[in-house]
């Protein structure tokens, strides 16, 4: 339903250009959840914002394509882009803190997106938003409406993000780190919510998350980012199995298990490149075990190694 | 909402004592008095005469015993008479207070409605030409001397294009013609002024606007609006606006004062009957009741001003008002 191909997004800044998004291709299919994972500063949330142009002014869209049914977004106007977000394509974000308006109530900044796509009524539209809030539950609905997002709490407010973003069905919801923020049992309740509305709506969700654990909660294929690049990308089960990148592997084992108490938490060594200072060659190089001179030189493409496992290494198959 | 005003309201009396009670110390401090502005270099008034005109005004008295009888008159209103010419202190100020009025407030409401939309254009176009070009406009009004562009305005417009009056409010003639001839007359007479205050205060409000429009436009939920699919003039003048007046307001509340107390240069180059020249002139001539009652009326007015600003403030911000 969505196929993003080679999709550039650079910002130049006076040190240089920034490759935030820097060839990335992946399909999202009709109700089947696409999982977006990577470090922080990978060019996960440029990627996502990138999707329906909402990236900062100092960003650009170098090249590429985002088909949303055949059409790509990045050649419609303004009117027919306002017709998709929102409405086709809504989305959800890291902060839910500072995602509301402060002077809105939250009854207004529901509406006004119900009343932006359908051709309804303010008496139905404010209906439906209460009934809503109900689904995402979300207490005293009918109170709540006409509360201020400084009354809401934290996981609170993402609820009403996601009432917000869901309330013209959209086909798909990007969830750009919903669950960061949040404390650990607030984002067990959110990541349910989430599940339970895409199989209620039949959505396609592209949950994006440093975490694997919210990952392999709701996804069903998965891409690997690192440094701007998809260096992964298999169905979920398969790359959990049997993860084939380097730093796929080093991410999954640095997860805590608790059955292996006395081992040492293992890490990956050194920090995420600088976006804006590559090394050569393949970008994982300087902290891989396993690069040799030839990761050092050669830019390895996406190869696909079995059906729908695409892995970018040299030294993978 | 309500204890929110009733805590405001409640301010205001100190303030007013505060603000009198040093009024009347600074008129003391400053050297001679009433008496000896009078008859001072005439030698025919003795020592007596004068001692018993000090005694008459109650100026023999200690300075705070003289506040204690003018606050205790004030509580009834009571502002006392001119020592010049006499004449009830609230007369003369009401004869003054709408030329200030009018002007001031259509001055605020042209700044307003001019600084806003330049200052919102500017934040969303930045660094394009308009918002180069406003923000050298602005800047080039803000350094000009009200006074000099004034007398400028004047020779010009007034002496060699002979197009606009270049001063005072109304002619004497003006008490005979129509109620819409006067309105207009007056209209024709606040030109010259309305420019000039106009352009000279349009920088503070439109530059605080830009910056703080520049500020909002960057806000997460500025990108949640976006990504709801709202047209672009919907976020602009709603989602961001709102919140890029709050700073704004408290603007407001802090030009107010100047506003309602007139400006004693300005009034006095336009010759314009307000609050300002008649302060000016009751200064001069240590004519204390004056001065006082100029300075007690002009202070509530702004402090009602400011009041006004909280309240916009709380209709504006939601998390003030549960304040």
């Amino acid at each position: 339903m969505l196929k993003v191909r080679n999709l550039k997004t650079y910002f130049y800044t006076q040190r240089g250009t920034v490759k935030a998004c820097d060839d990335v291709s992946f399909d999202i299919d009709h109700g089947r959840n696409l999982g977006l994972v990577g470090e922080s500063g990978c060019g996960k949330s440029m990627c996502c914002l990138s999707l329906l142009k909402l990236i900062p002014p100092e960003g650009n869209i170098v090249s590429g394509e985002v088909l949303y049914k055949g059409r790509d977004i990045f050649s419609m106007d303004n009117k027919e882009l306002r017709k998709i977000r929102g409405n086709k394509i809504s989305m959800i974000f890291q902060e839910p803190m500072t995602s509301l308006n402060p002077v809105l109530s939250v009854g207004e900044q529901m509406t006004e997106a119900v009343l932006a796509h359908k051709d309804i009524n303010y008496g139905e539209a404010k209906a439906l938003s209460i009934e809503l809030l109900n689904k995402v539950k979300i207490d005293r609905p009918k109170n709540r409406f006409n509360e201020y997002p400084h009354n809401l709490s934290g996981g609170m407010r993402q609820r009403v993000m996601i009432a917000m973003a869901i309330s013209c069905r959209p086909d798909i919801l990007i969830a750009d780190e919903p669950t960061t923020a949040l404390d650990v049992t607030i984002q067990a309740g959110i990541l349910e919510l989430l599940d339970e509305l895409q199989n209620e709506y039949n959505m396609s969700v592209l949950i994006v998350s440093h975490d694997f654990g919210v990952i392999a909660r709701l996804a069903d294929r998965v891409a690997v980012m690192y440094a701007g690049e998809i260096v992964e990308y298999a169905a979920a089960e398969d790359l959990f199995k049997n993860p084939l990148h380097p730093y796929t592997k080093g991410l999954l084992s640095s997860i805590k298990q608790i059955d292996k108490r006395d081992k040492r938490l293992s890490t990956l060594k050194g920090a995420v490149c600088e976006l804006d200072n590559l090394p050569k060659g393949c970008r994982f190089s300087p902290r891989c075990d396993l690069a040799s001179s030839e990761c050092r030189e050669a830019l390895p493409g996406l190869k696909e190694i079995s059906p729908g496992h695409f892995v970018r290494c040299v030294k993978s198959g | 909402m309500l204890r929110y005003i009733t805590k405001r309201l409640l301010l205001i009396p100190p303030m007013l004592i505060g603000i009198s009670l040093i009024t009347l110390l600074a008129m003391h401090l400053t050297p001679g008095d009433p008496a000896s502005m009078r008859y001072g270099l005439n030698p025919e008034v003795s020592g007596s005469a004068r001692a018993h005109l000090k005694e008459l005004y109650g100026l023999d008295k200690p300075v705070i015993i003289q506040y204690g009888g003018w606050l205790k008159r004030i509580v009834t209103l009571d502002f006392g008479d001119s020592f010049i010419d006499d004449r009830p202190v609230i007369e003369k100020i009401k004869e003054r207070l709408p030329a200030t009025l009018i002007l001031q407030i259509s001055a605020l409401i042209l700044i307003f409605s001019l600084a806003l939309p330049i200052g919102v254009m500017s934040a969303v176009k930045q660094n394009s030409f308009f918002d180069k070009a406003t923000t050298f406009l602005v800047f080039i009004g803000f350094a000009t001397p009200t006074f000099w562009l004034a007398l400028l305005l004047m020779r010009f417009f007034g002496f060699q294009l002979e197009w606009l009056p270049i001063s005072g409010m109304s002619p004497w003639y003006a008490q005979d013609y129509s109620l819409p001839r006067r309105i207009l007359d007056l209209l024709w007479h606040l030109i010259l002024p309305l420019f000039t205050l106009a352009f000279t205060g349009l920088a503070g409000i439109s530059r605080y606007t830009r910056y703080s429009m520049l500020e909002v436009i960057r806000q997460d939920y500025i990108r949640t609006a976006r990504a709801k699919g709202l047209k672009e003039n919907k976020i602009i003048y709603h989602h961001a606006l709102k919140n890029a007046l709050l700073p704004v307001i408290t603007i407001l509340g802090l030009t107010l004062p100047a506003l309602i107390g007139g400006s004693f240069i300005f009034e006095t180059i336009f010759a314009w009957p307000g609050m300002g020249r008649l302060m000016y002139t009751a200064i001069l001539q240590y004519d204390y009741p004056v001065v006082m009652g100029v300075g007690i009326i002009s202070v509530f007015l702004t402090l009602i001003g400011i009041l006004i600003s909280d309240i916009l403030y709380a209709v504006v911000d939601p998390r003030i008002r549960y304040e």
